[in-house]
Protein backbone atom coordinates (compact mmCIF):
# COMPACT_ATOMS: atom_id res chain seq x y z
CA UNK A 1 0.00 0.00 0.00
CA UNK A 2 2.83 2.38 0.88
CA UNK A 3 4.48 1.60 -2.42
CA UNK A 4 1.28 2.45 -4.27
CA UNK A 5 1.06 5.73 -2.34
CA UNK A 6 4.70 6.51 -3.16
CA UNK A 7 4.07 5.74 -6.84
CA UNK A 8 0.98 7.97 -6.81
CA UNK A 9 2.98 10.77 -5.20
CA UNK A 10 5.74 10.33 -7.80
CA UNK A 11 3.11 10.43 -10.56
CA UNK A 12 1.76 13.61 -9.05
CA UNK A 13 5.23 15.16 -9.05
CA UNK A 14 5.79 13.95 -12.61
CA UNK A 15 2.62 15.81 -13.64
CA UNK A 16 4.17 19.07 -12.45
CA UNK A 17 7.00 18.48 -14.96
CA UNK A 18 5.07 16.80 -17.77
CA UNK A 19 2.22 19.28 -18.06
CA UNK A 20 4.36 22.44 -18.45
CA UNK A 21 6.77 20.64 -20.80
CA UNK A 22 3.89 19.47 -23.01
CA UNK A 23 2.39 22.96 -22.85
CA UNK A 24 5.62 24.46 -24.20
CA UNK A 25 5.73 21.86 -26.99
CA UNK A 26 2.07 22.60 -27.73
CA UNK A 27 2.82 26.29 -27.97
CA UNK A 28 5.56 25.54 -30.57
CA UNK A 29 3.16 23.30 -32.51
CA UNK A 30 0.41 25.94 -32.51
CA UNK A 31 2.86 28.51 -33.84
CA UNK A 32 3.76 26.11 -36.65
CA UNK A 33 0.14 25.42 -37.52
CA UNK A 34 -1.15 28.97 -37.07
CA UNK A 35 -2.69 30.41 -40.21
CA UNK A 36 -2.43 27.09 -42.02
CA UNK A 37 -5.34 25.53 -43.83
CA UNK A 38 -7.94 24.00 -41.51
CA UNK A 39 -6.15 25.18 -38.32
CA UNK A 40 -9.46 26.31 -36.80
CA UNK A 41 -11.23 23.20 -38.02
CA UNK A 42 -8.60 21.07 -36.25
CA UNK A 43 -8.90 23.21 -33.13
CA UNK A 44 -12.69 22.74 -33.08
CA UNK A 45 -12.27 18.98 -33.40
CA UNK A 46 -9.68 18.98 -30.61
CA UNK A 47 -12.08 20.89 -28.33
CA UNK A 48 -14.86 18.46 -29.20
CA UNK A 49 -12.62 15.48 -28.45
CA UNK A 50 -11.62 16.97 -25.10
CA UNK A 51 -15.30 17.40 -24.27
CA UNK A 52 -15.90 13.77 -25.26
CA UNK A 53 -13.23 12.76 -22.75
CA UNK A 54 -14.72 15.08 -20.14
CA UNK A 55 -18.17 13.63 -20.76
CA UNK A 56 -16.74 10.15 -20.34
CA UNK A 57 -15.52 11.09 -16.89
CA UNK A 58 -18.41 13.18 -15.55
CA UNK A 59 -21.37 11.70 -17.42
CA UNK A 60 -22.65 9.98 -14.28
CA UNK A 61 -22.87 13.35 -12.53
CA UNK A 62 -24.43 15.28 -15.41
CA UNK A 63 -27.01 12.54 -15.92
CA UNK A 64 -27.54 12.25 -12.11
CA UNK A 65 -27.07 8.49 -12.21
CA UNK A 66 -24.94 8.60 -9.08
CA UNK A 67 -26.58 9.38 -5.74
CA UNK A 68 -25.06 11.48 -2.99
CA UNK A 69 -23.18 14.75 -3.08
CA UNK A 70 -22.84 16.17 -6.55
CA UNK A 71 -20.19 18.65 -7.53
CA UNK A 72 -21.39 22.23 -7.85
CA UNK A 73 -22.16 23.58 -11.27
CA UNK A 74 -19.11 25.85 -11.05
CA UNK A 75 -16.87 22.86 -10.25
CA UNK A 76 -18.27 21.01 -13.26
CA UNK A 77 -17.58 23.97 -15.55
CA UNK A 78 -14.11 24.36 -14.07
CA UNK A 79 -13.31 20.72 -14.73
CA UNK A 80 -14.69 21.03 -18.28
CA UNK A 81 -12.32 23.94 -18.84
CA UNK A 82 -9.37 22.01 -17.37
CA UNK A 83 -10.27 18.99 -19.53
CA UNK A 84 -10.35 21.14 -22.68
CA UNK A 85 -7.02 22.68 -21.73
CA UNK A 86 -5.50 19.25 -21.12
CA UNK A 87 -6.91 17.94 -24.40
CA UNK A 88 -5.57 20.88 -26.38
CA UNK A 89 -2.15 20.67 -24.79
CA UNK A 90 -2.01 16.92 -25.42
CA UNK A 91 -3.02 17.16 -29.07
CA UNK A 92 -0.62 19.94 -29.98
CA UNK A 93 2.13 18.54 -27.73
CA UNK A 94 1.69 15.15 -29.36
CA UNK A 95 1.73 16.78 -32.79
CA UNK A 96 5.09 18.32 -31.83
CA UNK A 97 6.67 15.29 -30.18
CA UNK A 98 5.34 12.16 -31.87
CA UNK A 99 6.98 12.68 -35.29
CA UNK A 100 10.34 13.23 -33.55
CA UNK A 101 10.03 9.93 -31.73
CA UNK A 102 9.34 8.09 -35.00
CA UNK A 103 6.18 6.62 -33.54
CA UNK A 104 4.11 4.80 -36.14
CA UNK A 105 0.91 6.42 -34.88
CA UNK A 106 0.39 9.88 -36.34
CA UNK A 107 -2.71 12.04 -35.92
CA UNK A 108 -5.09 9.27 -34.93
CA UNK A 109 -2.86 8.56 -31.92
CA UNK A 110 -2.99 12.24 -30.99
CA UNK A 111 -6.78 12.11 -31.26
CA UNK A 112 -7.04 9.12 -28.93
CA UNK A 113 -4.61 10.74 -26.50
CA UNK A 114 -6.64 13.97 -26.62
CA UNK A 115 -9.82 12.18 -25.60
CA UNK A 116 -7.93 10.36 -22.85
CA UNK A 117 -6.44 13.67 -21.70
CA UNK A 118 -9.93 15.16 -21.51
CA UNK A 119 -10.91 12.22 -19.31
CA UNK A 120 -7.77 12.48 -17.18
CA UNK A 121 -8.08 16.27 -17.03
CA UNK A 122 -11.43 15.98 -15.33
CA UNK A 123 -10.49 13.02 -13.15
CA UNK A 124 -6.98 13.93 -11.95
CA UNK A 125 -5.68 17.20 -13.31
CA UNK A 126 -8.65 19.09 -11.92
CA UNK A 127 -7.66 17.91 -8.43
CA UNK A 128 -4.19 19.26 -9.11
CA UNK A 129 -5.65 22.62 -10.15
CA UNK A 130 -7.77 22.66 -6.99
CA UNK A 131 -4.66 21.96 -4.90
CA UNK A 132 -2.82 24.74 -6.71
CA UNK A 133 -5.64 27.23 -6.13
CA UNK A 134 -5.85 26.27 -2.44
CA UNK A 135 -2.08 26.67 -2.06
CA UNK A 136 -2.16 30.07 -3.77
CA UNK A 137 -5.04 31.17 -1.53
CA UNK A 138 -3.08 30.11 1.56
CA UNK A 139 0.02 31.97 0.39
CA UNK A 140 -1.98 35.11 -0.42
CA UNK A 141 -3.70 34.97 2.98
CA UNK A 142 -0.31 34.71 4.73
CA UNK A 143 1.28 37.51 2.73
CA UNK A 144 -1.72 39.84 3.10
CA UNK A 145 -1.08 42.50 5.79
CA UNK A 146 -3.09 42.30 9.01
CA UNK A 147 -6.33 44.18 9.22
CA UNK A 148 -7.15 44.04 5.53
CA UNK A 149 -10.64 42.85 4.80
CA UNK A 150 -10.71 39.31 3.45
CA UNK B 1 -15.38 -13.25 8.15
CA UNK B 2 -17.44 -14.48 5.24
CA UNK B 3 -20.38 -15.05 7.59
CA UNK B 4 -19.98 -11.55 9.01
CA UNK B 5 -20.01 -10.07 5.53
CA UNK B 6 -23.03 -12.03 4.43
CA UNK B 7 -24.95 -11.03 7.57
CA UNK B 8 -24.94 -7.37 6.50
CA UNK B 9 -28.42 -6.75 5.05
CA UNK B 10 -28.39 -4.68 1.91
CA UNK B 11 -31.29 -4.31 -0.46
CA UNK B 12 -30.60 -6.31 -3.60
CA UNK B 13 -29.62 -4.19 -6.57
CA UNK B 14 -31.64 -4.19 -9.73
CA UNK B 15 -30.43 -6.81 -12.19
CA UNK B 16 -29.37 -4.97 -15.29
CA UNK B 17 -27.27 -5.62 -18.37
CA UNK B 18 -26.74 -3.98 -21.73
CA UNK B 19 -27.14 -6.98 -24.00
CA UNK B 20 -29.44 -4.95 -26.25
CA UNK B 21 -26.38 -2.96 -27.33
CA UNK B 22 -24.31 -5.97 -28.33
CA UNK B 23 -25.58 -6.45 -31.93
CA UNK B 24 -25.10 -2.80 -32.86
CA UNK B 25 -21.75 -2.83 -31.08
CA UNK B 26 -20.61 -5.81 -33.13
CA UNK B 27 -21.93 -4.24 -36.32
CA UNK B 28 -20.00 -1.00 -35.67
CA UNK B 29 -16.87 -3.02 -34.86
CA UNK B 30 -17.15 -5.02 -38.08
CA UNK B 31 -17.65 -1.78 -40.03
CA UNK B 32 -14.53 -0.24 -38.48
CA UNK B 33 -12.61 -3.47 -39.00
CA UNK B 34 -13.52 -3.55 -42.68
CA UNK B 35 -12.23 0.00 -43.16
CA UNK B 36 -9.07 -0.93 -41.27
CA UNK B 37 -8.50 -3.97 -43.48
CA UNK B 38 -9.14 -1.79 -46.54
CA UNK B 39 -5.95 0.08 -45.60
CA UNK B 40 -3.93 -3.10 -46.27
CA UNK B 41 -5.28 -3.56 -49.79
CA UNK B 42 -3.13 -2.61 -52.75
CA UNK B 43 -5.96 -1.34 -54.95
CA UNK B 44 -9.01 0.87 -54.58
CA UNK B 45 -9.68 4.54 -53.91
CA UNK B 46 -8.99 4.42 -50.17
CA UNK B 47 -5.71 2.55 -50.62
CA UNK B 48 -4.49 5.18 -53.08
CA UNK B 49 -5.38 8.02 -50.72
CA UNK B 50 -3.76 6.31 -47.70
CA UNK B 51 -0.60 5.52 -49.64
CA UNK B 52 -0.48 9.09 -50.88
CA UNK B 53 -0.69 10.39 -47.30
CA UNK B 54 1.79 7.74 -46.11
CA UNK B 55 -0.45 6.50 -43.31
CA UNK B 56 -1.63 3.13 -44.61
CA UNK B 57 0.15 1.12 -41.89
CA UNK B 58 -0.88 3.19 -38.83
CA UNK B 59 -4.40 3.42 -40.24
CA UNK B 60 -4.63 -0.35 -40.46
CA UNK B 61 -3.03 -0.96 -37.06
CA UNK B 62 -5.16 1.50 -35.08
CA UNK B 63 -8.49 0.75 -36.75
CA UNK B 64 -8.02 -3.02 -36.66
CA UNK B 65 -6.83 -3.12 -33.05
CA UNK B 66 -9.68 -0.96 -31.70
CA UNK B 67 -12.32 -2.71 -33.81
CA UNK B 68 -11.04 -6.22 -33.09
CA UNK B 69 -11.01 -5.55 -29.34
CA UNK B 70 -14.57 -4.25 -29.46
CA UNK B 71 -15.74 -7.19 -31.56
CA UNK B 72 -14.09 -9.76 -29.28
CA UNK B 73 -15.46 -8.32 -26.02
CA UNK B 74 -18.96 -7.91 -27.46
CA UNK B 75 -18.95 -11.42 -28.96
CA UNK B 76 -17.76 -13.05 -25.75
CA UNK B 77 -20.54 -11.40 -23.76
CA UNK B 78 -23.14 -12.21 -26.40
CA UNK B 79 -22.30 -15.90 -26.57
CA UNK B 80 -21.21 -16.63 -23.00
CA UNK B 81 -22.48 -13.83 -20.80
CA UNK B 82 -26.10 -14.77 -20.24
CA UNK B 83 -25.48 -16.41 -16.87
CA UNK B 84 -22.54 -14.30 -15.71
CA UNK B 85 -22.44 -12.90 -12.20
CA UNK B 86 -22.66 -9.14 -11.69
CA UNK B 87 -18.92 -9.01 -11.08
CA UNK B 88 -18.07 -10.65 -14.41
CA UNK B 89 -20.64 -8.49 -16.18
CA UNK B 90 -19.11 -5.39 -14.63
CA UNK B 91 -15.69 -6.35 -16.00
CA UNK B 92 -17.12 -7.05 -19.45
CA UNK B 93 -19.15 -3.82 -19.54
CA UNK B 94 -16.11 -1.83 -18.41
CA UNK B 95 -14.04 -3.27 -21.25
CA UNK B 96 -16.83 -2.52 -23.73
CA UNK B 97 -16.99 1.03 -22.35
CA UNK B 98 -13.27 1.50 -22.97
CA UNK B 99 -13.56 0.16 -26.53
CA UNK B 100 -16.52 2.43 -27.35
CA UNK B 101 -14.70 5.39 -25.80
CA UNK B 102 -11.60 4.73 -27.93
CA UNK B 103 -13.71 4.22 -31.06
CA UNK B 104 -15.16 7.74 -30.83
CA UNK B 105 -11.82 9.55 -31.51
CA UNK B 106 -11.02 6.98 -34.20
CA UNK B 107 -14.29 7.71 -36.05
CA UNK B 108 -13.73 11.46 -35.57
CA UNK B 109 -10.28 11.02 -37.06
CA UNK B 110 -11.80 9.22 -40.04
CA UNK B 111 -14.29 12.07 -40.43
CA UNK B 112 -11.49 14.65 -40.39
CA UNK B 113 -9.39 12.51 -42.71
CA UNK B 114 -12.10 12.62 -45.40
CA UNK B 115 -11.83 16.42 -45.43
CA UNK B 116 -8.06 16.74 -45.02
CA UNK B 117 -6.43 14.09 -47.20
CA UNK B 118 -6.18 15.02 -50.88
CA UNK B 119 -8.56 12.87 -52.90
CA UNK B 120 -10.31 11.43 -49.84
CA UNK B 121 -13.62 12.96 -50.88
CA UNK B 122 -13.79 10.23 -53.52
CA UNK B 123 -14.24 7.70 -50.73
CA UNK B 124 -17.82 8.84 -50.24
CA UNK B 125 -19.04 5.97 -48.01
CA UNK B 126 -16.52 7.07 -45.41
CA UNK B 127 -17.93 10.60 -45.36
CA UNK B 128 -21.39 9.20 -44.73
CA UNK B 129 -20.43 6.52 -42.25
CA UNK B 130 -17.99 8.50 -40.08
CA UNK B 131 -20.56 10.85 -38.44
CA UNK B 132 -22.91 7.93 -37.93
CA UNK B 133 -20.05 5.92 -36.45
CA UNK B 134 -19.36 8.72 -33.96
CA UNK B 135 -23.02 8.89 -32.96
CA UNK B 136 -23.44 5.12 -32.62
CA UNK B 137 -20.28 4.69 -30.59
CA UNK B 138 -21.26 7.59 -28.35
CA UNK B 139 -24.67 5.99 -27.79
CA UNK B 140 -23.02 2.65 -27.03
CA UNK B 141 -20.68 4.35 -24.59
CA UNK B 142 -23.51 6.15 -22.77
CA UNK B 143 -25.55 2.94 -22.51
CA UNK B 144 -22.60 1.00 -21.16
CA UNK B 145 -21.68 3.71 -18.64
CA UNK B 146 -25.27 3.58 -17.33
CA UNK B 147 -25.07 -0.18 -17.01
CA UNK B 148 -21.67 0.07 -15.37
CA UNK B 149 -23.14 2.47 -12.79
CA UNK B 150 -25.86 -0.03 -11.94
CA UNK B 151 -23.48 -2.98 -11.73
CA UNK B 152 -20.74 -1.36 -9.66
CA UNK B 153 -21.51 -1.95 -5.97
CA UNK B 154 -19.31 1.01 -4.98
CA UNK B 155 -21.56 3.51 -6.79
CA UNK B 156 -24.78 4.43 -4.97
CA UNK B 157 -27.58 4.43 -7.56
CA UNK B 158 -30.92 4.31 -5.72
CA UNK B 159 -32.48 6.96 -7.94
CA UNK B 160 -31.36 5.26 -11.16
CA UNK B 161 -32.56 1.87 -9.91
CA UNK B 162 -35.99 3.38 -9.18
CA UNK B 163 -36.07 4.80 -12.72
CA UNK B 164 -35.19 1.41 -14.18
CA UNK B 165 -37.93 -0.29 -12.15
CA UNK B 166 -40.45 2.35 -13.24
CA UNK B 167 -39.46 1.83 -16.88
CA UNK B 168 -39.85 -1.92 -16.47
CA UNK B 169 -43.29 -1.42 -14.91
CA UNK B 170 -44.33 0.85 -17.75
CA UNK B 171 -43.04 -1.63 -20.32
CA UNK B 172 -44.93 -4.46 -18.64
CA UNK B 173 -48.11 -2.35 -18.61
CA UNK B 174 -48.29 -2.18 -14.81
Amino acid sequence: MDQIRAAAAAAHLWLWVLVPATAIAAEHAVRTLEGGPRAWFTFAIVCFLSLVGYAGSSLTEWAKWRDGDQRTRFALYQSAFVAMLAGGVTYYGGYYWLPDWKIVIPEVGCFILTALAGFAGDRWLNALVDALITTLKTVVDRVRPNGEAK
Amino acid sequence: MAQFKSSVKRPPRVRYASRYLLPIEMFCAVLLLSWGIAGMQTHGALSGVLDGAGIALPWTIVLCVVAAAQLVFASVELFAGRRWSDRDLLLSVSLRCICAFLSVPVWIYIFKFTFDAPGATFVSPLMLQAPLGVLWQAAIFVGNVRTRCLLDPKIPTNRLEREVQLDRGRFAGR
